[in-house]
């Protein structure tokens, strides 16, 4: 018989496939789970089955990443440092997302026509009926009516995005693609609670960290509870920031 | 004996002019018993199995026949209550102002060997033609009918019709009827319930501007007009304006200011701009990472349809769509022009428009252009996707003086003749140059243009292409430190509101109405006083395009419907559009006239008892907006 699979086997399983390291409580009921059963499941299958556990869950919880792994130095929302950069591979998630390529009004008429189900095709109004998934319920909170194949493809090509991202130690700060990164875009092609990998190089400017495809590597997952929240607000949040826009005086009004 | 035909047009004007051209001028004529319409009377050889023959030709003025509800149906609004009309009898019967056009035909009928139908060749004159079948059958139950399939009223088209009859396409007839139909029995109970529903609520709802009873006319397609009126009075008036912010660049060389734009235009989070601005300035130097020099077109435009004409009429010529139709039947009426309602923007093969081109070169202000094209500058039109396999393009057909014309007549046939000729030259050519530079993280480019031959621009004002400053030279790679570099801030700004171009475009996407019939819903939503229209930024003078804003009835009756919350609303253009499709589907054999109306009167009843059960919504809103209450 095999000796059992290690904490370490697992763990360096999952980092070699680019994710942060786990902490040991974090895999150990995994692998108890696993050696509780006649016969204890293969490598691979375990650490597929943790992959998508470490995917899905928040990572400023104190008991899902390791303590080795990188997290942003203080001082990094700091705006009166003109540029840094990154000394080590950060993992963060990304907890809000925002186009800054359009105007938030914008986005309320396409959030309120997709409401309605209708969507504009040039000058045509195309009604949208709901797909079958979506009929059953299920979990689309919004009326989102995305096609499988569209869902796998490319996320959304609009853009650029500004993302506010947080690392393990509950540390925010916000970053924008200074050059298009694929993956990144509006639910659901990418959900909230995604998770990135900065590495080391990327760089910081003006307490912002500058995405681009060479810097950032999109593992992708989401936090359930935190999708589903931003998903729902989302237009009562544009409204509310459009308002805000429209009262501050002076600004907006050149 | 001699054979003799009968000829029936569609309007008094196209009579006499096919009768000239087919009698060649030795024409007798009768009256017929309406004061407007002569019977012609003349012989003409038609070859082959019908000879020459003694020939009466004769009109009608459109419709012979009207759709309406029996008796029982058309006394009380109120009983049998509005959803009988949905299964309600309908009488088609001579409108009481025909019956001596009717009596004519019948008349004429009777001894004739076969009526020739010259009414205009889309699907209502398909129709009018069967209604003149009927009356023609009543006379003389023998009489073998025919059609002339013709689409302007030139000379040699015309004798190449009346020799090479076709028949009547009943499937086109009854898409016409099922259309007229559906109207009346879907009209009549919207109206009628949309108007008990208000009445009640008092002031204005109760009686109209003009003290009468206050009716509320729906039209199925009406109101999908309106509602597209009605959306972007609302985009309008609930804008909200968000600043943005951005880089320009410029640069100044060989004594010119070439200006480089952001490729990524503005962006709305001034933060953002601001770390890129700083890190343009940061770099201090650009590189110029493309150089690009290449020949480009303006295409000249497609031939010309029905919609384009209505949308340029507006655009251009100051004409609403209504009068633009009008003044190009008056002049299809008179010979000058092809027939104006076509979807068709392509040219046949066949088709021999040098000839057409030649016809023009006389003219003061193109014939030079046309005689050029004449001497070889001749180019085949572009083809459009679009081919309603009845009628071309719409195009001149005879050449015509500026003097013999009315003033909105011989605009709209310089447009004509104009967009003609365009399509007849070659595309407008240039040389395009490209500079893109890298400047910190960001990309600029500049353009400039220079046009190398005018060609089809020369004839056609309408459209408008001109160079830009030549840029000066840059070299691939090369580096240098721009003059200037400066964060831009703006804010967005409203839509406008609907204009008529962009109301017709929205129409034509969505399927409400046909290129015959939109000019009539847009006159229909302001003579209902849904809506009215205003020249564009409150400008003066009549001389600006007009908008369209809602009046608040219009506003009410579209937020009504809408907040019912069905999934089809009735301001929508769902349900329209998909009647028209299946007129089409008639039309092509694909569906019967009985089966295309059982659905569509299903459909439309389901709205109309979900609606029965929601009109609080509607006086709701007919409150708010039109009493001004509880706003």
């Amino acid at each position: 018989m095999a000796s059992p699979i290690t904490p370490a086997q697992l763990s360096n399983a999952l980092t070699q496939s680019g994710l942060p390291t786990p902490s040991p409580s974090f895999l150990t009921p995994i692998l108890n789970t696993a050696s509780n059963s006649q016969r204890q499941p293969p490598l691979s299958s375990l650490s597929a089955t943790a992959r998508l556990r470490l995917l899905s869950a928040d990572i400023s919880a104190p008991t899902i990443l390791s303590p080795t792994n990188g997290s942003f130095p203080q001082n990094i929302s700091d705006v009166r440092v003109k540029e840094k950069v990154l000394g080590q591979d950060i993992p963060v998630q990304v907890i809000d997302i925002e186009d800054i390529g359009r105007s938030k009004w914008d986005q309320i008429l396409d959030l309120e026509a997709e409401r309605k189900g209708e969507r504009v095709k040039g000058r045509e109004v195309i009604r949208v009926l709901p797909t079958q998934e979506n009929e059953n319920g299920s979990t689309a909170s919004t009326q989102a009516i995305v096609s499988p194949a569209a869902a796998n493809a490319v996320v959304s090509n609009k853009g650029p995005f500004k993302v506010l991202l947080q690392d393990m130690k509950g540390q925010q700060v916000y970053g924008f693609e200074l050059k298009r990164v694929d993956k990144l875009g509006y639910p659901p092609g990418m959900n909230i609670g995604c998770k990135v990998m900065l590495k080391k190089g990327c760089k910081v400017a003006r307490g912002m960290v500058l995405l681009e495809p060479a810097c950032v590597v999109v593992l992708g997952g989401k936090i359930e509870a935190l999708d589903k929240g931003w998903r729902e607000g989302r237009e009562e949040r544009l409204r509310l920031a459009v308002k805000k826009n429209e009262e501050a005086p002076g600004r907006a009004n050149v | 004996m001699v054979t003799k035909i009968l000829c029936v047009a569609e309007k008094p004007s196209i009579a006499k002019a096919v009768a000239n051209h087919l009698s060649g001028g030795q024409v007798e004529i009768r009256n017929s018993g309406n004061q407007y319409i002569k019977n012609y009377c003349f012989d003409f050889n038609f070859g082959g199995r019908w000879g020459n023959c003694n020939v009466v030709m004769t009109s009608v003025v459109g419709h012979l026949t009207g759709a309406e509800f029996d008796q029982e149906h058309t006394r009380d609004w109120n009983y049998p209550p509005p959803e009988t009309l949905f299964s309600a009898p309908v009488c088609i019967t001579v409108d009481k102002d025909k019956e001596d056009i009717a009596a004519n035909i019948k008349k004429e009928a009777r001894f004739a060997r076969a009526l020739f139908i010259w009414t205009d060749c889309d699907r209502e004159g398909e129709h009018i033609g069967a209604e003149v079948r009927s009356q023609a059958l009543e006379g003389n139950a023998n009489i073998q009918v025919k059609r002339a399939r013709f689409n302007n009223i030139e000379r040699a088209h015309i004798i190449t019709a009346a020799k090479n009859p076709i028949d009547l396409d009943d499937r086109l007839v009854d898409a016409v009827s099922a259309r007229i139909e559906l109207d009346l029995r879907i009209g009549s109970a919207f109206t009628r319930m949309t108007t008990h529903a208000v009445r009640p609520l008092g002031g204005t709802l109760a009686y109209d501007e003009r003290g009468k009873r206050r009716v509320v006319s729906y039209g199925p397609c009406q109101f999908p007009t309106l509602g597209f009126v009605v959306d972007r009075y609302f985009r309008v008036v609930n804008f909200i304006p968000e600043p943005f912010w951005g880089i320009s660049v410029n640069h100044r060389r060989d004594n010119i200011d070439v200006h480089f734009s952001w490729k990524q235009v503005h962006l709305f989070d001034r933060a953002i701009v601001t770390i890129l601005f700083e890190r343009c300035i940061a770099a201090k130097i650009a590189k110029v990472i493309k150089v690009q020099e290449k020949p480009t077109k303006k295409w000249k435009p497609l031939p010309l349809t029905t919609v384009e004409l209505q949308k340029n009429a507006s655009r251009f010529l100051r004409m609403d769509s209504q009068r633009a139709m009008k003044v190009a039947e008056d002049l299809y009426n008179k010979g000058f022009i092809s027939y104006p309602r076509t979807e068709t923007d392509r040219f046949d093969k066949g088709m021999n428009l040098r000839v057409l081109v030649e016809k023009q070169t006389h003219d003061g202000r193109w014939g030079p252009f046309a005689q050029n094209l004449v001497n070889g500058g001749f180019q085949q039109p572009r083809e459009g996707r679009n081919d309603d396999k009845a009628h071309p393009p719409i195009h001149p057909v005879a050449y015509c003086a500026p003097t013999a014309l009315n003033g909105d007549e011989g605009k709209v046939y310089e447009f004509v003749t104009r967009r003609f000729l365009a399509c007849c030259s070659e595309d407008a050519k240039g040389q395009q140059t490209v500079v893109e530079i890298e400047y910190g993280n960001e990309n600029f480019s500049a353009h400039g243009l220079i046009v190398l031959e005018r060609n089809y621009l020369d004839v056609y004002p309408y459209d408008k292409w001109t160079s830009s400053t030549i840029l000066p030279k840059f070299t691939l790679g090369e580096r240098f430190e721009p003059t200037e570099a400066l964060m831009t801030e703006g804010k967005t700004g409203p839509p406008s509101y609907l204009t008529e171009p962009d109301l017709i475009a929205l129409m034509d996407a969505n399927g409400i109405g046909t290129d015959a019939t939109m000019a009539e819903h847009i006159a229909k939503i302001q003579e209902r006083n849904y809506a009215f229209t205003r020249p564009v930024g409150g400008g003066r003078g009549g001389n600006a395009m007009v908008e369209f804003i809602p009046s608040t009835l219009g506003v009410a009756l579209v937020t009504g419907y809408d907040q019912m919350g069905f999934d089809i609303s009735l301001s929508k253009p769902f349900l329209r559009k998909e009647m028209e499709s299946r007129m089409k589907d008639i039309c092509e054999g694909r569906i019967t006239r009985r089966d295309m109306m059982r659905e569509n009167i299903r459909q439309y009843k389901r709205v109309f008892e979900q609606s029965t059960e929601r009109l609080d919504v509607l006086r709701a809103a007919c409150r708010r907006y039109v009493l001004g209450i509880g706003a």
